[in-house]
């Protein structure tokens, strides 16, 4: 695998995880690196550097919107909703996610 | 499905479009982004206090853990499709910046790229007036012209009025015919001053078969127009009703005199519309059937007068073979109901896609703007060389910057990227600047009236094409700029350009290649200039068997004035009996045509015992003369006397060239033959000259009785006792003293009407010669440039060659060696790009062979003398250089 590819597979996957998250209710940037740390119970830690960009990027697509709301402690904050488009991406990048895992895990598992 | 195919794309617009907004208004974008930042840390810092860590400690660790707020916002920004654009647009007005730091290179680079685009421009636009812009009619790929190919082997354009009816009628319904002559008439402005314009006399078929509407008014209306006893109407031409009826609709319904007569205007063409015929911008239009009336000549001869030129529509899904073949059809049956002479009885029709140019004249002019967009071409190559050498000769000075940035991690295409952007600012301006110079060059050329043309027009327009060539030719500057030094400038290796080995070598070698173009070009410019310059002295010394100097001539035609026979030959009686009696005038003589001129006759000849090259008879070119011609050309006769008007038989005086064909080395004088309808008798014979033109082949010609062939339109030559200015203003005056209607419609020196057939010559000769001087200069300043850079970055190594006793000319002569390599080299790319350019401008030449070593020799020459000179000046500096001085600079 070149270098670059492995650099979209990984980008594939924060995006994924990223859509994923929203798909519970729009948020934050900072509260969806908590919940992506919360999910994955202290596995994930997304770093900051690669949210902030990822999410311009998936606005860039037309799979997340951001809209300004008032946070939970009435701060003005920004937020990122799914758009259908990204609901629907949610769908075909997890399945091909889990075929990517299934391939690995089955070369982990032949010898 | 198809609906979320929709929402996916709603969806990425929108996304798309909020980040486009994000870039245009960096302000609130940028506000944002500080406002998500913070919140971030201040969430970060909430939770850590939450968690236990003192306050300062847990906004230090949640800043911390932020990373760079300053790179964050960065990969935000680049995150965005835009980005490309922001950072093209950063270098763009960074390009900008720095041209504007250094206005003398930048109005030099622009300028001079900017005045070879809009050339270029100029010569493309006429060009595409010329050969590539359609009629401005509806459907034009529909229209077609038809010819004739006669039986005599003969292709003609015209047919007679009854021909015309005949075909329009029988073939209507494969194509819609229709008919138009050329005329020349005088239309009187309100001040009874005559004004000699052109119209078109056009069946009442024209402007429908075109397409065209009019602006106000209507057409001519049903068939009477097409007969005799036309109404008399008149629509106008829309340059001629804006320039001498400002355009005011009320002209519709008034009468305007037309050739004596009384016209009312129906109607006014639309803007544009200029007719069918290329340089002709019709005044006026009248219908054919006032042609009688208007011209005093009979139209209903079926078979002696043909006039009409046809056009035509082809009805939808008839194509021109279709056409062609119903065509001849009718012809068949013209011609075996009437008695037609050969040299005009159909025997095959030809249906062509109308061109506004018959197409031999289009080939010529195609050629001849070809020839001149391709010398300007060459031109816009050396001056975007010339610059692309000072962009080089930059790009190198900064290597140390370019090297060191790349040294830092900025991308190779980052850098290269930016020196491209550089390069498109540069041409995009140059661009700009030839497109308006365009505007001015094409104002130059339409202001050029070709001889034998009174009021040529054609219609330059710098739009559409002829702004997307001025587009390519910009596009096409912008990377020889930006290409030629972003390559070099990425090629540089980091370690020799800080160890000061300034890659000085390879850009010189770039810049060698460069000037050696530039040298090939100008060579090439400056043959064919020699060429073209030796055509036009040839044609200056030929032989003409007769003295032009100093000659007047005058164009007139009485039909303008509606003067029939009787009363037009009485007017040039009188014209010829006052001039003679003045004492201005040497002698005065009358002719249907002047040597080198633009209208010709030419009639069939039959000589008893001797087989023609052609059934119909030998091809002999023939003018009609008064007595006192000859005296008034100066032409001296070789035998015998000047026509006389005593017949039958016809008496007439023939060229060497007949003699020699028909009685070579017999007594020429009394034989006879048979001149077109008429016997004619031998009675003078004259020396050879040219007829037509200085290239044709030796060409038979026949002077007859001007008293047999009366013309209502003629020549007045008039030998001046004085000054020709004097014998122009007695001309003048003796006309308007017989009738101040009667217009002169071209008063000039016979010198200067023939010296008008090399017109095309003599205005290539000037444009590429003076591309040719420019080339040169610019050759010069690329030479200098290369040359002084050299001694720059070779000062430390003259310095020791002197200090180890080199002595100054040495070093002259190593350095102007240096210059000469790439001139020597270009010259020979240069020679074999000549010749191939020598043979497309063959044509043009006269007498002078496109190999002509003469002006190959003297180009090549010429160019060597400039480039020494060129070498010498930077040579002398470096055989000035102090040794210590330069050893103790480093």
């Amino acid at each position: 695998m070149s270098e670059k590819s492995a650099a979209e597979a990984l980008r594939g996957t924060l995006d994924l995880l990223i859509l994923k998250t929203l798909s519970m209710g729009a948020m934050h940037g900072w509260g969806a690196t908590q919940r992506i740390r919360q999910h994955s119970e202290g596995l994930l830690e997304v770093n900051q550097g690669s949210l902030y960009p990822a999410l311009q990027r998936l606005e860039g697509k037309g799979l997340v919107v951001s809209e300004w709301r008032t946070s939970e402690n009435n701060r003005r904050a920004r937020y990122y909703l799914l758009t259908e488009s990204g609901r629907e991406a949610i769908a075909a990048e997890e399945a091909s996610w889990r075929r990517h895992v299934h391939g690995v895990s089955l070369v982990l598992g032949a010898t | 499905m198809a609906l979320r195919g929709w929402v996916r794309i709603r969806d990425r617009v929108r996304g798309l479009a909020r980040q486009l907004a994000g870039t245009l208004k960096p302000s609130v974008s940028e506000r944002e982004m500080d406002e998500e930042v913070a919140f971030h840390i201040d969430m970060e810092a909430e939770r850590l206090l939450r968690e236990g860590v003192p306050p300062a400690e847990a906004r230090r660790r949640a800043f911390v853990a932020f990373g760079g707020v300053e790179r964050y916002q960065q990969q935000v920004r680049e995150t965005r499709w835009t980005w490309t654009f922001v950072e093209g647009w950063r270098d763009a007005r960074h390009a900008f910046g720095s041209l504007l730091r250094r206005p003398v290179f930048a109005l030099t680079a622009a300028g001079t790229t900017a005045v070879a685009i809009g050339t270029a421009t100029t010569f493309f636009s006429v060009l595409e007036a010329v050969v590539l812009r359609p009629l401005p009619v509806p459907d034009p790929e529909r229209l077609v012209g038809i010819e004739i190919l006669t039986t005599s082997g003969d292709r003609i354009s015209v047919v007679s009025l009854p021909d015309y009816r005949d075909y329009r009628d029988q073939a209507e319904g494969v194509v819609a015919l229709a008919a138009y002559h050329l005329a020349d008439v005088t239309l009187y402005a309100d001040d009874g001053a005559a004004a000699a314009t052109l119209g078109f006399e056009v069946s009442s078929s024209y402007f429908d078969v075109l397409g065209v509407r009019p602006a106000v008014g209507r057409f001519f209306a049903g068939p009477e127009a097409d007969a005799p006893g036309a109404p008399a109407e008149a629509v106008l031409g829309h340059d001629l009703w804006v320039a001498r009826f400002g355009g005011d609709p009320s002209v519709v319904g008034k009468t305007v005199r037309l050739n004596g007569h009384e016209l009312t205007v129906v109607g006014i063409a639309p803007e544009g519309f200029q007719g069918v015929l290329l340089g002709v911008r019709p005044a006026v239009y009248v219908p054919l059937g006032l042609h009688p009336r208007l011209q005093g000549a009979e139209v209903e001869d079926r078979t002696s007068r043909e006039w009409l030129r046809l056009l035509g529509r082809l009805r939808p899904g008839v194509s021109r073979e279709q056409a062609e073949a119903a065509l001849e059809v009718v012809a068949a049956r013209l011609v075996a109901a009437y008695d037609y002479r050969e040299q005009v009885e159909p025997r095959a029709l030809v249906v062509e896609a109308l061109s506004p140019l018959p197409p031999r004249a289009r080939d010529t002019a195609a050629r001849f703007v070809s020839v001149l967009l391709g010398a300007a071409i060459a031109l816009l190559l050396v001056a975007v060389v010339n610059v692309a050498g000072m962009l080089l000769a930059r790009s190198a000075e900064r290597a140390r910057e370019i090297a060191v940035r790349l040294a830092l991690g900025a991308g190779r295409g980052r850098v290269a990227g930016q020196l491209l952007v550089e390069g498109l600012v540069l041409g995009l301006l140059a661009g700009a600047g030839g497109a308006a110079v365009a505007l001015v060059g094409v104002r130059l050329v339409q202001a050029v009236e070709p001889p034998g043309a009174p009021g040529f027009y054609i219609d330059l327009r710098v739009h559409g094409v002829v702004l997307a060539f001025a587009s390519a030719c910009a596009l096409l500057c912008s990377l020889m700029f930006g290409l030629i030094p972003a390559v070099h400038a990425t090629r540089s290796d980091l370690a020799g350009v800080l160890r000061r080995a300034t890659g000085g070598r390879s850009v010189s070698r770039a810049r060698s290649t460069l000037v050696g173009s530039q040298v090939a070009l100008t060579l090439v410019l400056l043959v064919s200039t020699g060429l073209l310059v030796r055509t036009l002295r040839n044609a200056l010394t030929v032989e003409h068997g007769f003295d032009p100097h100093g000659v007047v001539l005058a164009e007139m035609n009485l039909r303008l004035s509606g003067y029939d026979e009787p009363r037009g030959r009485a007017f040039y009686e009188t014209l010829l009996e006052r001039l003679r009696a003045s004492p201005a005038v040497a002698s005065a003589g009358l002719s249907t045509s002047y040597p080198l001129g633009v209208s010709w006759d030419q009639t069939r000849v039959v000589v008893a015992g001797l087989e023609p090259s052609d059934p119909a008879g030998w091809p002999v070119g023939w003018a009609a003369v008064s007595d006192g011609y000859f005296e008034t050309l100066g032409l001296r006769l070789r035998s015998g006397a000047a026509p006389d008007a005593r017949t039958p038989p016809l008496r007439i005086v023939v060229n060497d060239e007949l003699v020699e064909r028909f009685w070579r080395g017999q007594a020429p004088l009394g034989r006879g033959m048979r001149f077109g309808d008429q016997d004619a008798e031998v009675v003078g014979v004259a020396p050879s000259g040219r007829y037509r033109s200085l290239a044709e082949e030796p060409r038979m010609f026949a002077w007859v009785p001007l008293e047999h062939s009366y013309t209502p339109a003629l020549y007045v030559h008039v030998r001046p006792r004085g000054a020709p200015g004097d014998a122009m203003a007695e001309l003048r005056r003796a006309v308007a003293s017989l009738d101040p209607q009667v217009p002169i419609i071209n008063l000039t020196t016979l010198e200067e009407a023939m010296g008008q057939s090399m017109f095309l010559q003599r205005i290539a000769a000037s444009l590429v010669g003076a591309f040719g001087f420019v080339g040169l200069l610019l050759s010069g300043t690329g030479i200098l440039g290369l040359l002084a850079y050299v001694v720059e970055a070779r000062r430390r190594e003259i310095g020791i060659r002197m200090a180890v006793g080199a002595s100054g000319p040495a070093v002259i002569r190593s350095v102007v060696g240096r210059g000469m390599r790439p001139v020597l080299l270009g010259l020979g790319a240069g020679l074999v790009v000549a010749v191939a350019a020598a043979g497309a401008l063959e044509s043009l030449l006269y007498d002078v062979a496109p190999r002509d070593p003469l002006s190959f020799g003297s180009a090549a020459l010429l160019l060597l003398g400039a480039a020494a000179l060129a070498a010498w000046i930077p040579a002398r500096r470096a055989a000035r250089t102090d040794p210590a001085a330069t050893l103790n600079a480093d």
